[in-house]
């Protein structure tokens, strides 16, 4: 069963058509990559299916429903989560208070409950607290928990914000590079990790240039250039395809 | 960066890190204005600020091995707008201050701006929309409260509520249109807003009385029993503080202030993780206006008077004043730029014209020394109990 469809998406800025008829679909509790030379459209893709642009054309469906065209933080609600490429941590805040703002839509209580702190405000705040510690444990994070989320280094950052996406409890998962910056055995931990994500039932769509990751751990590739699909498929076939090798190689024949 | 400057730089950086020179230059500087004799009394007193500014933090870096000194200095700078807050509260309870009406006059007035600064730090410090008319919404409290407790003679809790009430429901109206603008652009609006609301109040004659106010409003009253001592409207004032203090608390510490916060540090990564930014910055505007309203209606019955002249845009600016000098964000801060900001000037009124040059010295040295407001280092919002 697919979590994810995506039919005929095109997206133009101007005259710069950045997608073309992608159609694509993703089978849930899958690890599935996207991958494509620089300025393919991956990420405006990406921007596409979070609600973050508007498609021009085509129609995005997350489990059955058509979302296409609604707000950020209304499809953030129905359980899809993402990173950014550029990291987009709150960083004048402390890594326990980026993974509270991260359980936002399970706070579960109003402006008078928040007033009265009720009974019920203080159980949902504790479970939505234990929950951020959980996941932050399962990321091992939770001894930085009370650092500022600036403070972290460079990976531990981009981990930071892969477990605050988790806290929204999201069925399906998109990660933006999240290997970008990292050396290679922060990779093989990040590796490691996005299993154990997987395992607790995420579906993950992932955007990487690292093919160590993209080959280790997808079990379907899609491959963009110039924002059209060239090839999909297992990595053993993404590896022999000739018109990906030639997308990220140049032409066989030698021309310049 | 030329070469020019690079080499200046660092030069000036030196002379103006020694206390004597700043001293020194602050002295020369009022000299024209304050003769001699105060002069000089500013420079003994400004070089032993300065040089105990220095001296606490060559300290708390010289003496990082003994842990308890170092250990007191972080928590006395980490602590220093709590620890203001708390002297301002003690300001509030000392009975000796009471025998002077004046002291409780401007003690209540204290009181009045802090309830200004604490609904404004909603709005500025929490969710980090720049607003340059509350003043507007101050003003909208008063008329309504002026207006509905002589015209209509109801009760001052119930015509208190309406006030800030509908000064909520003109936050809400007005930030609807102008939350599709950001930073400056929301700035120039809100400030638009404040001038029009004025110049309403300046025109309608028939409603506001136009410039000449609106007088005679009546004192509130807790059971019959009529508050038109001042000794006890300052009580009511301190208890309405109080008030409004725990309760921006409580939402400060759910996942409605953490909502605002997160909007305020990056509106894109707030969409993404399901906040709906829109709302909660209608949110943060009504209920930041809500406690302008209500702090209309106790300076309207604390005064019996108003006119479109105590809601100008300087009065808008002053409160911005209080809301950044306690640092964007703290409650505490917030308090203590209000007492800063009213307490100081009148403790100058001795030097007559020239204390509002004074205030500002005073403000530029405290933003020199705390640039990110007393109460910079943020609390955090996290309650947790058990």
């Amino acid at each position: 069963m697919s979590i994810l469809k995506v039919e005929n998406l095109s997206k133009s800025f101007d005259g710069l058509r950045a997608l073309k008829d992608i159609t694509l679909s993703i089978k849930q509790g899958a690890i599935a990559s996207i991958i494509g030379p620089n300025g393919a459209g991956k990420t405006t893709l990406f921007n596409c299916l979070t609600g973050f642009s508007k498609p021009s054309s085509g129609a995005v469906f997350y489990k059955g429903r058509e979302i296409t065209g609604m707000s950020p933080h209304k499809i953030a609600g129905i359980g899809i989560a993402r990173t950014f490429q550029n990291i987009r941590l709150f960083g004048a805040l402390s890594v326990i208070e980026n993974m509270l703002i991260g359980c936002h839509i399970s706070k579960g209580y109003g402006f008078f409950s928040a007033l009265m702190r009720g009974r019920r405000f203080s159980s949902l705040e504790k479970s939505n607290f234990h929950r951020s510690m959980g996941i932050l444990d399962m990321l091992e994070l939770s001894k930085y928990a009370k650092h500022l989320a600036s403070s972290l280094p460079y990976g531990l950052q981009r981990r930071l914000e892969i477990a605050r996406a988790m806290a929204m409890n999201p069925k399906l998962l998109l990660l933006d590079e999240p290997s970008a910056g990292m050396n290679p055995s922060e990779t093989l931990e990040l590796m490691r990790q996005l299993i154990r994500l997987r395992e607790e039932g995420v579906t993950l769509l992932i955007i990487e240039h690292d093919m160590t990751l993209v080959m280790g751990l997808s079990e379907q590739i899609t491959v963009l250039n110039y924002g059209t699909k060239i090839a999909e498929g297992t990595p053993d076939q993404i590896r022999n395809n000739s018109e990906v090798i030639e997308a990220y190689l140049g032409s066989a024949n030698g021309q310049f | 960066m030329s070469v020019e400057t690079k080499r200046i730089k660092p030069l000036l950086q030196n002379i103006f890190s020694r206390p004597l020179f700043n001293a020194l230059l602050l002295s020369l500087l009022v000299l024209p204005f304050t003769g001699p004799k105060t002069a000089v009394l500013l420079l003994f007193a400004s070089l032993l600020l300065l040089l105990s500014a220095k001296l606490s933090r060559k300290l708390s870096s010289g003496f990082t091995h003994i842990k308890g000194i170092s250990s007191l200095i972080s928590l006395i700078s980490r602590y220093r707008s709590q620890m203001l807050f708390l002297l301002a509260l003690l300001l509030c309870i000392t009975p000796v201050l009471h025998n002077s009406p004046y002291t409780v006059d401007v003690l209540t007035l204290c009181l009045i701006y802090s309830i200004l600064a604490l609904g404004l730090n909603v709005i500025v410090g929490m969710t980090g929309l720049l607003h340059l008319g509350f003043a507007a919404f101050y003003a909208i409290g008063a008329y309504t409260y002026a207006l509905f407790s002589i015209n209509v003679g109801i009760s001052f809790w119930l015509a208190a509520t309406l006030s800030a009430i509908i000064a909520a429901l003109s936050g809400f109206i007005l930030a609807f249109p102008a939350l599709r603008l950001k930073g400056d652009y929301l700035a120039i609006v809100t400030l638009g807003f404040g001038e029009i609301l004025r110049i309403i109040l300046n025109n309608w004659k028939e409603v506001t009385n136009g410039p000449n106010g609106i007088s005679k409003i009546p004192p509130p009253s807790i059971f019959g029993y009529s508050l038109d001592n001042l000794g006890h409207f300052f009580y009511l004032s301190l208890a309405v503080a109080i008030l409004v203090f725990v309760v921006i608390g409580r939402v400060e510490q759910s996942a409605i202030g953490r909502a605002w916060v997160a909007i305020r540090e990056d509106e894109i990564a707030a969409s993404s993780l399901g906040i709906d930014v829109t709302r909660y910055k209608l949110m943060s505007f009504a209920f930041g206006s809500f406690w302008a309203g209500l702090a209309g209606a106790l300076f309207a019955s604390k005064m019996g008077f108003i006119s479109p002249e105590s809601f100008t845009f300087l009065e808008s600016a002053l409160i911005l004043c209080m809301v950044i000098l306690g640092g964007l964000g703290s409650r505490y801060g917030a308090v203590a730029g209000a007492f800063i900001l009213i307490g100081i000037p009148e403790l100058l009124r001795d030097v007559q014209t020239y204390r509002m040059l004074f205030l500002g010295i005073t403000l530029i040295i405290l933003m020199l020394f705390m640039p990110g407001g007393i109460g910079g280092k943020r609390a955090v919002s996290v309650y947790i109990k058990g």
